[in-house]
C-alpha cells in the first residue's frame, strides 16, 4: 500500500531544517530522544539500551523500547500534519507519536529515505518507509517478521550530508547530546553514556567535571536545587572576570538530554560570574528544543536559583572574608552589578569592597563610620582634578567614575555626589571689603574669560600653592557641547537645540582664583590692565592643564597669547 | 594632560559591553569632552554617534538631540569623509530616535517635527532604502497631536509597507501596532499580535518586557486578568531599575489603580518618585504624572488621603502629592496641546486621571 502525506512533506522538512534547527546535527539527538521515551514507556525497572552503528554512512538505531503498533504508524505523521505553525510544533511534542514524529521528521535533514523496523509486545512487527519527497509505505505482519520488542531506525544517505554521519560525529554527538541519559548508548561499540549526573559525586568531582566540561577550573561550585522545576545542578564560579554584557550561556539538560550549551534565560543577568548546568524534568523547551520556554515556571526557578548564588556570596561573607575578597577582586563587576537592584549586595558591596578614595582604598561602611557621610565624584577625570585638593580641604572623595559605581553610591544612604563646582561652597570666602575692593579686577578677569564661557570667583583655600582651580561639571561639559554644536548646525536644528538648551539646565564652568596664593594677590593689585589680563589668561590655562582638562583650540590660542605676552613684558621692550 | 588618539578610542571600546544607562552615558561622555582636543575628526564623529545611542537608550534624549544634530551637519558638509560610509545606516536609523525626541519635548515647533520627517524620507530614498519606518514615525506623530485620520493612513502604509534592516526591529515594530490597535479599542488584535511577538526569537534591549507591558490593559479588557497579572509581573521585574522605562513605569501604576491593587501601585509609586525630577522627556512625566495623579485620587476614595507617602527624606499626604501630580500632567498637557494646536493630551491625561476602577480586581502575582 502507498501512502501521501496529507502535508507537503518537503514543505515540512524545508521549515524544521531552515527555521527551527540550527543545525542538522540534531537529529542525533531527536534519535536518542525518541529511543529514550520509548524505553520509559515500558516501564521503571526496565533496563534500556540503545545501540547506534555508522557501516558505510548508513545510520542505524535500534533500541528495546515499547516499539510501535501498525495504527500507531499510520498515525504518526498525520498527528504533524494537523500542526502548521512554529509553536503547535512544540505542543505537538507533548503527546508521545507527536513527539516521535517530528523527532523522526528532523532526519530528513541528513537521509532521503527513513526505514524503521517496529514492533510491540504481543503485536506484529511493522514496516514503515518514508522518502524525503512526501511518499510512505507501511507493511505489517509480513511472514517470519518476529523481531523483538523495540525499534530500529536506519537512515540512507542523503547527499551532501556526509560529514554528519561519519563515525567520529555520531560519537560526539552522542555524547554531547546524550551522556547523562539514564540508559546505555553505544557508538558502534563504543560506551557514550556515564550513568550519573556530575553533580551527584564529591566535590572534588565537580570541580574536574567543570574543568573537563566548562573548559575552566572553577573558583567555586555550587550546588542548586528548584524542586519546583525538577531542577538540580551546579553553578561554577568563573576564575577570571567576566564582561557583564556577555549574559553567560549555562548547559541545561531537559530530562538528562542536552536541551542546549548556551541558555542565558536561566540566570537573572547579573550573574555572569557563574556559568551553570542543570538538570530540569519541568521545564519546557521551545519548539526547537534549543532554549527554554520563558513562563512562570522558568521565572520561578531563576528566581530560586538567584537567591542560592546570594546565599552563597552571603555565607562566603561570614564565613570566610579571606576568600571572598580573592572573590570580589575578581567578579567585583558582578556583584556590584548585583548590588544595584538587591539590597543584601549592596550591604556585601559596603562591607567588604575596597573604593579608590583621595586617601586612599577604603570600603564604604570604613568612610561612613570615619567620616560620617560618604562624598563622591563621578567622574575619573574630576576625581583627579579634585583629589588632592578636597583632601587639603578635609574631604574625603570617592571616585566613582567607574561602571556601577555611581548607581551603587546612589542607592546607599548618607551619601552625597559632589559636582566639582560644590567644592567652592567649602572653600572660605574672602573679607568682604578686600573682595570689594577687588572688583574692578574682578570684573576685568571676567570679561576676559566671557568669551570661553567661563566664570570668575575669588576664593581662599588651601593648599596655598595653588594659584587656580578649574571646576567643572556634567551639566557644564554639556552646556559647551551644546554651545559648539549651535555653531555648526543649519536653521531647523538651531531651532531645535534652542528648545533643548531651554528644556535643560546649563551651568558655566568656574575658575576659581585663590586668594591665600601669595602670586594671586599680587596679580589682584597689578595696576596694569593688560598684563593682568594676560595674567588671568595664564592662570585658566594653567589650572586647564593641571585638571586634566581638555585643551580645545580656542584654549590653545589663549595660552599660546598669554604665554608670548608674558615674556614680552619679562624681556621688556616694545611688544 | 592630554589624552592621545590611542588612550581614547580604548577608553570607548571600554564601554562597549557596558549595559544603557547612567554608568554608560558617564564613561562616553569622559571621552567626548577630550575628544575634539585630540584632533582626530573621524574619533570625534565616532563618539558622537555612540553618544546619541547612549543618550537615546540611556534615558537623556534631549542630550541626544545635540550630538545627533553635531554629526548630521558633518555628514552634509563634508560627505566624502569615508569614515561616514560605517555610520551611514545608523545615521539614518537615529532620525527614529529624533522623531520621538521632537514630538517629546514641547518647545520644539511641530512644523519642525514635519520637516524632519520630510528630511528624513528624503534620505531613506536616496539611501535606496524602504520607508517602512517613515510611515511608522509619521503614524507616531499623528498620534501625538490626536489626528485619527491621519494616524490610521499612516497605519496602513506602514503595516502593509515592507521591512528592512531600518525598521524597528521584529520587537519593536509589532509593539508599536500594539499602541495603535489599544488606543482604537482593537484589543484582540493587539492580543494577537503580541503573542505571536513573544514567541519570535527577540534579542533587542527593550524586548519582550514592553510587548510583555503592551499586553497588560489588553488583557485586562478582555476578560483576563490572570493573564494581565502574569504580563505585569514579567515586564515590571525588568523596567523597575531603569529611568529610560519611566514610560511603562507610568502604565503599571495605572494598572494597579484600576484593577484593586492601589497599596502595591502606592509602593511603586515612592520606588519611583524620585525619578520625577528626571524623567527623559516632558511626554513620560506628563504620562507618569497622570498616572501618579489617578493612583492617588483612588487612594482617596479609598479614604487614605492622608496617607504619608514617602518623597526622598520628606513625606508628603497622598492627597496632597495627588493634586501635585495631576497639576503638574494638566500643565504638561496643555503645553503639548497649545503647541500642536489640538486638544488630545489635555483629553488623554483627563482619560488617565478620571478612569474608572475595572469591575473585576486582578491578583498580582507576588514576584
Amino acid at each position: 500500500m502507498s501512502n501521501t502525506f496529507q502535508v507537503d512533506l518537503r514543505g515540512i522538512v524545508d521549515l524544521l531544517s531552515h527555521h527551527l534547527y540550527a543545525s542538522p546535527r540534531v537529529y542525533i539527538r531527536e534519535l536518542l530522544q525518541n529511543a529514550v521515551d520509548a524505553i520509559t514507556a515500558v516501564g521503571p525497572d526496565h533496563v534500556g539500551r540503545v545501540a547506534i552503528t555508522t557501516t558505510d554512512g548508513v545510520i542505524r538505531v535500534v533500541d528495546n523500547g515499547i516499539g510501535l503498533t501498525e495504527a500507531q504508524v499510520h498515525e504518526l505523521l498525520a498527528t504533524i500534519g494537523r500542526s502548521s505553525k512554529r509553536d503547535e510544533l512544540g505542543f505537538a511534542r507533548h503527546e508521545f507519536l507527536g513527539q516521535f514524529g517530528i523527532g523522526l521528521l528532523s532526519c530528513f535533514l541528513v537521509a532521503d529515505e527513513i526505514r524503521v523496523h517496529t514492533r510491540q509486545a504481543g503485536q506484529p512487527a511493522v514496516r514503515w518507509i518514508g522518502f524525503s519527497d512526501g511518499r510512505y509505505e507501511v507493511r505489517a505482519g509480513e511472514d517470519g517478521d518476529d523481531r523483538e520488542p523495540g525499534t530500529e531506525v536506519t537512515l540512507l544517505p542523503r547527499r551532501g550530508s556526509e560529514e554528519f554521519r561519519t563515525h567520529e560525529t555520531v560519537v560526539r554527538l552522542a555524547r554531547l547530546y546524550g551522556s547523562l541519559l539514564p540508559v546505555d548508548v553505544t557508538v558502534d561499540d563504543v560506551l557514550t553514556t556515564t550513568g550519573t549526573l556530575p553533580w551527584a559525586g564529591s566535590r572534588a568531582d565537580m570541580l574536574r567535571y567543570g574543568a573537563e566540561t566548562l573548559g575552566f577550573a572553577p573558583f567555586d561550585v555550587i550546588p542548586l536545587s528548584v524542586p519546583e522545576a525538577g531542577l538540580t545542578g551546579a553553578a561554577f564560579v568563573l576564575p577570571t572576570a567576566a564582561s557583564p554584557a556577555t549574559r553567560g550561556g549555562h548547559r541545561v539538560y531537559l530530562k538528562r538530554m542536552l536541551l542546549a550549551e548556551s541558555v542565558s534565560e536561566l540566570l537573572p543577568e547579573w550573574a555572569f560570574f557563574v556559568r551553570c548546568v542543570v538538570d530540569s524534568t519541568e521545564l519546557r523547551p521551545t519548539a526547537s528544543r534549543e532554549a527554554l520556554y520563558d513562563d512562570s515556571l522558568l521565572a520561578a526557578a531563576r528566581d530560586a536559583i538567584a537567591d542560592q548564588l546570594r546565599g552563597w556570596l552571603v555565607r562566603l561573607a561570614a564565613a570566610d572574608p579571606v576568600r571572598l575578597g580573592e572573590f570580589l577582586r575578581v567578579h567585583h563587576l558582578g556583584v556590584k552589578a548585583l548590588a544595584l537592584h538587591d539590597d543584601e549586595m549592596l550591604r556585601l558591596v559596603e562591607q567588604w569592597l575596597p573604593m579608590e578614595t583621595n586617601t586612599g582604598l577604603a570600603t564604604l561602611a570604613d568612610l561612613r563610620e570615619r567620616h560620617g557621610v560618604v562624598r563622591y565624584v563621578d567622574d575619573v577625570d574630576q576625581f583627579r582634578q579634585l583629589a588632592a585638593v578636597a583632601a587639603a580641604q578635609d574631604v574625603v572623595l570617592v571616585n566613582a567614575g567607574y561602571a556601577y559605581d555611581r548607581d551603587i553610591l546612589a542607592r546607599l544612604p548618607d551619601v552625597e555626589r559632589m559636582d566639582p563646582s560644590d567644592l567652592t561652597t567649602r572653600f572660605e570666602s574672602v573679607d568682604r571689603g578686600t573682595e570689594l575692593a577687588l572688583r574692578p579686577f574682578l570684573a576685568a578677569a571676567q570679561r576676559r574669560l566671557d568669551r570661553l564661557g567661563c566664570e570668575v570667583l575669588l576664593r581662599s583655600y588651601e593648599p596655598g600653592r595653588l594659584p587656580a582651580l578649574y571646576l567643572t561639571s556634567r551639566s557644564a561639559a554639556f552646556g559647551k557641547e551644546l554651545a559648539a554644536t549651535r555653531d555648526k548646525v543649519d536653521d531647523l536644528w538651531a531651532d531645535v537645540l534652542g528648545a533643548v538648551a531651554a528644556a535643560v539646565p546649563v551651568d558655566r564652568p568656574q575658575l576659581v582664583l585663590n586668594h591665600s596664593n601669595p602670586l594671586v594677590r599680587r596679580i589682584c593689585g597689578l595696576g596694569d590692565p593688560e598684563l593682568a589680563g594676560l595674567a588671568v589668561d595664564a592662570l585658566y590655562g594653567q589650572a586647564l592643564l593641571l585638571g586634566y582638562h581638555p585643551i580645545r583650540p580656542a584654549d590653545a590660542d589663549l595660552l599660546n597669547s598669554s604665554f608670548l605676552g608674558l615674556l614680552g613684558h619679562a624681556v621688556g621692550g616694545e611688544v | 594632560m592630554a589624552y592621545s588618539v590611542e588612550d581614547l578610542r580604548e577608553m570607548l571600546s571600554r564601554t562597549y559591553g557596558l549595559p544603557y544607562g547612567p554608568g554608560k552615558t558617564a564613561a562616553i561622555e569622559q571621552v567626548l569632552r577630550h575628544t575634539d582636543a585630540a584632533g582626530d575628526p573621524e574619533l570625534s564623529f565616532d563618539v558622537r554617534m555612540m553618544a546619541t545611542d547612549a543618550y537615546a537608550l540611556g534615558g537623556e534624549p534631549a542630550k541626544s538631540m545635540v550630538t545627533f544634530s553635531w554629526c548630521l551637519a558633518e555628514f552634509d558638509r563634508d560627505p566624502g569623509r569615508d569614515y561616514h560610509e560605517a555610520w551611514s545606516d545608523t545615521l539614518l536609523w537615529q532620525f527614529k530616535y529624533m522623531v520621538d525626541d521632537f514630538v517629546s519635548f514641547p518647545g520644539v515647533p511641530l512644523a519642525r517635527t514635519y520637516a524632519l520627517l520630510d528630511d528624513m524620507e528624503r534620505r531613506y530614498r536616496e539611501a535606496g532604502e524602504q520607508t517602512q519606518a517613515v510611515y511608522h514615525y509619521r503614524h507616531v506623530v499623528a498620534r501625538h497631536v490626536g489626528d485619527d485620520e491621519a494616524a490610521a493612513h499612516w497605519y496602513e502604509r506602514w503595516v502593509t509597507a515592507p521591512r528592512d534592516e531600518l525598521s524597528d526591529c521584529i520587537g519593536c515594530d509589532p509593539r508599536g501596532m500594539m499602541s495603535h490597535l489599544i488606543s482604537t479599542g482593537r484589543y484582540a488584535d493587539a492580543i494577537e499580535l503580541g503573542e505571536a511577538t513573544l514567541v519570535q526569537p527577540l534579542v533587542c534591549v527593550q524586548q519582550p518586557q514592553s510587548v510583555q507591558n503592551a499586553l497588560m490593559f489588553p488583557y485586562l479588557r478582555t476578560g483576563r486578568g490572570q493573564d494581565a497579572a502574569e504580563m505585569q509581573r514579567r515586564s515590571y521585574r525588568v523596567i523597575k531599575n531603569d529611568v529610560s522605562d519611566m514610560g511603562d513605569v507610568a502604565e503599571h501604576l495605572e494598572f494597579c489603580a484600576v484593577t484593586g491593587n492601589e497599596h502595591r501601585g502606592l509602593e511603586m509609586l515612592e520606588r519611583h518618585l524620585s525619578w520625577v525630577p528626571r524623567a527623559p522627556s516632558p511626554v513620560v512625566l506628563m504620562d507618569f504624572a497622570a498616572s501618579a495623579g489617578l493612583l492617588l485620587r483612588r487612594l482617596i476614595e479609598l479614604g487614605h488621603g492622608d496617607a504619608p507617602v514617602r518623597r526622598g527624606e520628606e513625606t508628603v499626604p497622598a492627597r496632597e502629592l495627588g493634586a501635585e501630580m495631576a497639576g503638574t500632567a494638566r500643565d504638561l498637557a496643555a503645553r503639548f496641546d497649545a503647541r500642536n494646536g489640538t486638544a488630545a493630551r489635555s483629553a488623554g491625561v483627563e482619560r488617565t486621571l478620571g478612569a474608572t476602577p475595572n469591575e473585576v480586581t486582578v491578583t498580582l502575582n507576588d514576584r
